[in-house]
């Protein structure tokens, strides 16, 4: 049996322990706690350590699925949750009043598995803001990367689960690259 | 001499309490209270301590702490977390304050004693939680 771990980051709200309890299997180990800075988001409930959830592939093999914390102070779980990790989901929550700005900071921070496409961004809210799916593109090539883009509704399975089928194609598509000789 | 730092308005006993916390415990090295995400609120140090940094690592370790003892079937309110290295003990305490849970966070060298600090820091939540 082999065991996939995955990793989903972004920034507070983008919908990670949502995403999590969307397609795992059985639900998620959660660490929430009361949320204080409702400048930062008014939701009652934001994640500390990580979410958890599993789920089950055809063949016995298995996809770990970690959420990470939104918050910067939070940086040491991601890095700590980074390790062994062969792609991370990014979401962003597009109402937000600069999303790619929000996101810039998780770029960077997973930027190692983005550099070898083992990235993808999961856009929420579209219709909540005025960031196009193609300003992410255009801002993604910017920053020298080439990713996919989706938007999603992370409450509904299908969505979620159409950004892992994504993540796990790009990483076996880097992987079949890495390994064909060069001509 | 203490250094403190109070980041806003709270309750006048909390600062009292962590200052008896220290005073009963002269091995302690500071004592930190956050709240359960990851805010610092109050602290009293006697060395130079990352107190935003280990307000953060003290939230998620108390949420990480329960969610193991919920998998396990336990309940994990009013938890504990002691990590000891060479150098020295780290205790972290919930502090069940109704509405806004809070995690204090002692800090000691090699020579302090476990039982001591456990003792003093649980009544230090007492005194946050009952004044």
């Amino acid at each position: 049996m082999r065991e996939y771990k995955l990793l989903f980051a972004g920034p507070m709200g983008a919908g990670k322990t949502t995403a999590i309890a969307a397609i795992s299997d059985a639900a998620p180990v959660r660490t929430e706690a009361v949320n204080s800075d409702r400048v930062q988001h008014s939701k009652e409930l934001t994640t500390v350590g990580f979410d958890y959830g599993e789920i089950a592939l055809d063949g016995g093999d298995r996809l770990r699925l970690y959420g990470m914390p939104g918050q910067d102070r939070f940086d040491f779980m991601w890095k700590v949750a980074s390790e062994g990790a062969l792609g991370v989901v990014l979401l962003s929550d597009n109402s937000r009043p600069e999303p790619l700005k929000d996101l810039a900071l998780y770029v960077e921070s997973f930027r190692a598995m983005a550099e070898r496409g083992a990235m993808v961004i999961g856009i929420g809210r579209l219709g909540s803001g005025h960031t196009s799916v193609e300003s992410y593109t255009a801002w993604l090539a910017g920053q020298g990367l080439s990713l996919p883009v989706f938007t999603v509704d992370v409450r509904r399975r299908d969505d979620v689960l159409l950004l892992l089928d994504a993540l796990l194609y790009q990483i076996e598509a880097a992987r079949l690259l890495a390994d064909t000789p060069h001509a | 001499m203490l250094d403190d730092t109070q980041l806003e308005p709270l309750p006048a006993h909390f600062g009292g309490a962590l200052d008896r916390l220290l005073a009963t415990v002269p091995a302690l090295t500071g004592a930190v209270l956050s709240r359960s995400d990851g805010f610092e609120v109050l602290s009293r140090t006697r060395a130079e301590v990352p107190v935003s940094r280990l307000s953060a690592l003290s939230s998620s370790m108390v949420a990480l702490s329960q969610a193991a003892l919920r998998e396990v079937g336990m309940h994990g309110g009013g938890g504990s977390v002691l990590v000891e290295g060479q150098d020295g003990k780290l205790l972290l305490l919930e502090v069940p304050l109704r509405g806004q849970p809070m995690v204090l966070a002692a800090i000691g060298g090699p020579d302090l004693i476990t039982g001591t600090l456990l003792w003093a820091a649980r009544d230090c939540v007492r005194q946050l939680i009952q004044p």
